[in-house]
């Protein structure tokens, strides 16, 4: 496999988002979190959000240089990528 | 036997997967019923299921850029619906958090275990939960489909 803008771009995509998952089911599994043990919150916080990073710069970053993609796929690309950059930004630091 | 796979098989076998992963966790969990002073189950489970939705919705996206050989309307609506499943998901984040912070200062083993089981999440399951979106997501794209004929 080539290591082109694209292809990054789609890696980083796939990996994102299996880690963010991921990130939400580590926090289930290693536990409730209470206020003496928040290792699940830190655990589950660092996985999800990684790959929340992850996705959000793929999104954007994809949808504005990779060239040999289709039109709309582009458009579609950075209009929710922006939207999941402003719904993190905005909502869900004050509900997580 | 040499076995080559391209794109469009990986991902075929990825969305198999995932879907197969998220049964199995919903297998798991009623094989082996959860109950408060056992939650092994429900965590395993729940670790599969998201597991496997998050390998179906990497599958849906990546597969909706680079999947050539299938109708471009089809592989639009695969992306649109990848999309729109991993923002329902990330709306729905914080009710899949399982924090129970708020319970007494000192409890007991029973009353920890009882209060652990009544707060753990469910949504992750729901049948419906993601109908309303998917519904908005179809709805988009027929618009996205008249605006592109118009134009």
């Amino acid at each position: 496999m080539e290591w082109n803008k694209r292809n990054l771009m789609i890696l980083g995509l796939g990996f994102g988002i299996i880690l963010f998952f991921m990130g939400l089911g580590a926090a289930i599994l290693l536990g409730p979190t209470t206020e003496d043990y928040q290792l699940p919150r830190q655990v589950g916080g660092i996985i999800k959000y990684s790959g929340m990073g992850l996705i959000c710069m793929s999104m954007i970053v994809g949808g504005f240089f990779v060239e040999k993609l289709d039109k709309d796929i582009k458009n579609l690309l950075l209009i929710l990528g922006l939207v999941l950059l402003l719904l993190n930004i905005f909502v869900l630091q004050y509900v997580d | 036997m040499k076995l080559i796979m391209k794109n469009k098989e990986l991902i075929m076998v990825g969305m198999v997967v995932g879907i197969g992963f998220f049964f199995l966790g919903a297998m798991i969990s009623n094989i082996f019923p959860s109950d408060a002073e056992n939650l092994l189950s429900y965590k395993v489970s729940a670790f599969i299921k998201l597991t496997g939705i998050g390998i179906l919705t990497a599958c849906m996206v990546v597969g909706g850029i680079i999947i050539v050989k299938i109708d471009r309307n089809l592989r639009m609506l695969l992306l649109l619906l990848g999309l729109i499943l991993l923002i329902i998901y990330t709306i729905g984040s914080p009710v899949l958090s399982w924090d129970i912070s708020g319970m007494v200062a000192s409890p007991s083993e029973a009353e920890y275990e009882e209060t652990a089981y009544e707060e753990k999440p469910d949504a992750l399951g729901t049948p419906g939960f993601e109908a309303i979106y998917v519904l908005v997501a179809i709805a988009s794209f027929i618009m996205i489909r008249k605006f592109r004929n118009k134009r």
